[in-house]
């Protein structure tokens, strides 16, 4: 009989509170960076998420990532308002109540739409965003985890993510792209400045994150014992690695060691170490926020470069350090901190690497048709865009009819 | 398929009335916001 432990029970809830934070957080992150004129319609693309996924994940998310399984692709609705769902364990955690696994599961489900916002912000139409968070929540993020996390296909074959490389970051960052593409540039993008309205907001935002990011990962764990105190110093590890990076690239790229750029640099950190905190040591987040530093640069770089605007630049952070995470857990992973995962390349385990590159693959290739088919029917019902005069009034005004300050 | 309470049949009503709410809202209070003082734009 399964006995809920309480240590394991208080961090859990614990944990799903501080990821929790992380989406708040995320909208401080995201609302410095854009224009004074739209910092409140950013800020509430995280807010409204929050409390539109609370709801539909009880509702019936939960059942369709986490439910009894159905041929390897979604869970049923067995589990719908929760119905089955108790305090006592469940299938994913022997020591705590379902309950309080269900409610960490939630917060990663917030956050993950809320990340795609950064790709469209200042432009696109409140009502367009209702609808897409609400469709994507459902039709993206809840196959793919159940797939990863839910005893889908991915998971019987294998496939190794501990907190969300391909389910959170790979599937946000690509439809990010994809959204980015689909909707088009700013008005003025390329032939006028738009610089971040508020620096110390967008710092202040990647803090909080990286604070909330302990959760994340040590909270998968799913116990307070040694995996989460790994996964706890490989996390901080990255993130500082990742920022250190980050920094003294664009110091040698472009003459000055960018406030923003180190920012930037703990959340691809944090983005790409978070697959592999349960299966890799010390050492080899080092080597991950490395990676994380000057790949996803080099990335916001190229897209620049194509003049895609990915306005806030979500698809270089977190799709391509989703990405390098996900292949890196394939290349770092032990089983000396994790005996009950598997090596990895360097472990004497080349196929472990094979099998992430196909959920890298898989997550890749669903996000982004589903993502474009979801975007098309609502740009033929509601609109994806605001029209021009708006986007140039702001969204605040013209959305919200509000103005974040009254200077 | 899972067996709901009325309660749960409400509370998913509930919702789906909300999700009607947004779908006819106005798509944009522009209109109204040309009546009123604006906020400077940046």
């Amino acid at each position: 009989v399964d006995k809920i432990n309480s240590g394991d029970t208080a961090w859990l809830l614990a944990s799903a509170a501080l990821v929790m934070l992380m989406t708040p957080a995320l909208g401080f992150f995201y609302g410095g960076l854009v224009r004074r004129k739209n910092v409140l319609a950013t800020i509430m693309h995280s807010f409204f998420i929050l409390c539109l996924i609370s709801v539909q994940w009880v509702l019936w998310g939960y059942s369709l990532a986490f439910g009894p399984d159905k041929g390897g692709l979604i869970g049923g609705l067995e589990w719908a308002a929760l119905k089955g769902v108790g305090q006592e364990p469940g299938p994913y955690g022997a020591t705590v109540p379902h309950l309080a696994y269900m409610v960490f599961q939630m917060m990663f489900a917030v956050i993950t739409p809320a990340l795609i916002t950064g790709a469209f912000a200042e432009r696109k139409r409140f009502k367009a965003f209702v609808v897409f968070s609400l469709l994507w929540a459902t039709l993206v993020y809840d196959p793919v985890a159940h797939w990863v996390w839910g005893g889908g296909w991915l998971a019987q074959l294998g496939a190794l993510d501990f907190a969300g490389g391909t389910v959170v970051h790979i599937t946000s960052g690509v439809s990010a792209l994809v959204a980015a593409l689909v909707l088009g540039k700013r008005v003025g993008f390329g032939s006028e400045p738009m610089d971040p309205h508020d620096a110390t907001m967008t710092v202040l935002g990647a803090s909080l994150l990286w604070f909330g990011w302990f959760g994340f990962n040590a909270g998968s764990a799913i116990t307070s014992g040694g995996l989460a105190a790994n996964a706890f110093v490989v996390t901080n590890t990255a993130a500082a690695m990742a920022a250190l990076t980050w920094m003294t690239v664009s110091w040698v790229h472009k003459g000055a060691p960018s406030v923003l750029g180190a920012a930037a640099g703990a959340v691809a950190g944090l983005v790409a170490i978070t697959p592999a905190s349960g299966y890799v040591d010390v050492s080899a987040s080092i080597l991950i926020g490395l990676g994380a530093g000057s790949f996803c640069y080099a990335a916001i770089q190229l897209t620049r470069r194509l003049k895609v605007d990915d306005a806030l630049d979500v698809f270089g952070v977190h799709g391509i350090g989703g990405t390098w995470g996900a292949l890196a857990t394939g290349i770092f992973a032990t089983i000396v901190v994790n005996p009950a995962a598997k090596d990895g390349l360097i472990a004497g385990n080349p196929g472990q690497l094979g099998i992430q590159v196909i959920a890298v693959v898989a997550s890749i290739g669903y996000s982004a048709v589903m993502t474009f088919v979801i975007l098309k029917v609502i740009d033929l019902f509601v609109g994806l865009r605001v029209p021009e005069d708006e986007e140039v009034l702001g969204l605040d005004a013209t959305q919200h009819r509000e103005a974040a300050y009254q200077l | 398929m899972p067996e709901l309470d009325g309660t749960s049949i409400v509370a998913i009503a509930s919702f789906a009335a909300l999700v009607l709410a947004w779908l006819m809202a106005p798509t944009s209070s522009v209109v109204v916001a040309a009546r009123e003082p604006l906020p400077a734009a940046a």
